[in-house]
């Protein structure tokens, strides 16, 4: 009888204590590996850049794309190794302010030299990666979590990339790219302008 | 004996820290959601929104798309004004008269230059966007907030549109004015304070 009352209680007891503080962690049970590739999912900073890189980038056309991935790929990988000496990531303005430019360069509707391509997305690359620093994680942890995070950016990155470069036939769609990359550097402008803002109080 | 000192060691658990986990999922999912139904439960903005996406439909290429990339940039500007506590005198007042004027070009069939079009549908924006702007530093979390409310608006200019389309025929035009004519009604409704 005494056990049936403990155990419930000891379990109760058990799930209430306190646990691990996990930065940049967002999903408990789940492996190192899986929380690094789920990282980009629950950063919107995260999300808003990779949809403007990938956006601007596949609006540009088939030849741009692939070296634009390539790059894009490369920079990420070597933003988090750059994690490993640099910690502290580089701050959720910086990924806004880029943001904000790439948005207003799809809602303008401009066709960037290939070279600015090229710079747009190893720069994209470097800032994603470099952001999806780990603090708190180390040994096998760190690096599984790392590597998560880069395949995660990568697929990600892959998403808008494809979809503005299927739908740049019919006028339509470029209209709805244009709408997209709108709504992009309003989001990031309202944050940015709050992020700007000196601490109330 | 026992029993008094587990209910110590419940209460003195209950009392410990919980989790901290930066980029968790409920602070974005809330944000996102409070934000994507802020315009859907105002009147006012739903009025105004589907109005700019009537009076583009209604005016044709290339306003059916201008008019929906500006607005969304125009009210950001409107709403990092807000943000940083820059006051706009008669923010509800200017709501109001947003689908006033806004339904009335629809109902009276309005066709100005693109340019002026846009610059009026601009001046509204700044008022849409102040007032969700002010909503911005209270937000679970302010990115996914004003992504949520982007997109929320951005949608119902495309229902608007999606509506507007439908001017191609004689009977849409009637129906499609007719909207304009509610829409502007219930502006005056707002500003009266009636609705």
């Amino acid at each position: 009888m005494r056990s049936l009352i403990a155990i419930p209680m000891f379990l109760v007891v058990s799930s209430m204590a306190p646990r691990l503080a996990l930065a940049h962690v967002p999903f408990a049970g789940l492996n190192d590996l899986y929380n690094g590739l789920l990282h980009p999912v629950v950063v919107p900073a995260h999300l808003l850049l990779l949809a403007a890189a990938g956006l601007l980038l596949g609006k540009q056309g088939s030849r741009a794309v692939p070296p634009s991935f390539l790059l894009f790929c490369l920079f990420t990988l070597t933003g988090l190794v750059a994690t490993t000496f640099f910690a502290g990531g580089i701050g959720e303005r910086y990924l806004l302010g880029v943001a904000a430019v790439i948005g207003l360069l799809i809602a303008a509707n401009l066709r960037i030299p290939f070279i600015l391509c090229f710079i747009l997305a190893a720069l994209t690359g470097f800032l994603l990666g470099f952001d999806s620093t780990q603090t708190v994680l180390v040994g096998d942890a760190k690096f599984f979590s790392l590597l998560g995070s880069g395949l995660g950016l990568c697929f990600l990155f892959l998403y808008p990339l494809a979809f503005a470069d299927y739908f740049s036939d019919r006028n339509w769609q470029k209209i709805g790219v244009r709408i997209v990359g709108s709504w992009v550097a309003a989001s990031a402008i309202l944050v940015l302008a709050l992020s700007l803002q000196p601490p109330s109080g | 004996m026992k029993f008094g000192r587990l209910t110590l060691v419940i209460c003195a658990v209950l009392m410990c820290s919980t989790i901290a986990q930066a980029h968790e999922g409920g602070g974005i999912t809330g944000g996102f959601v409070s934000g994507f139904v802020h315009p859907i439960l105002g009147w006012d903005h739903v009025a105004a929104m589907v109005a700019v996406g009537l009076w583009g439909a209604f005016l044709g290429n290339p306003a059916i798309w201008v008019l929906p990339v500006v607005f969304p940039l125009v009210m950001a500007f409107g709403g990092a004004l807000g943000v940083m506590g820059i006051p706009i005198p008669s923010i509800e007042t200017g709501i109001a008269v947003s689908a006033i004027v806004l339904g009335a070009m629809v109902a009276f069939a309005v066709r100005p230059p693109l340019w002026i079009a846009a610059v009026m549908v601009g001046i509204f924006a700044i008022f849409h966007g102040h007032a969700h702007g002010t909503e911005l530093p209270s937000a679970a979390n302010p990115l996914a907030y004003s992504a949520g409310f982007v997109i929320s608006t951005g949608m119902l200019h495309l229902s608007g549109i999606a509506f507007g389309l439908l001017v191609r025929w004689p009977a849409g035009k009637v129906a499609v004015r007719t909207c304009g004519v509610i829409i502007s009604l219930a502006g005056v409704g707002f500003l009266t304070g009636l609705l």
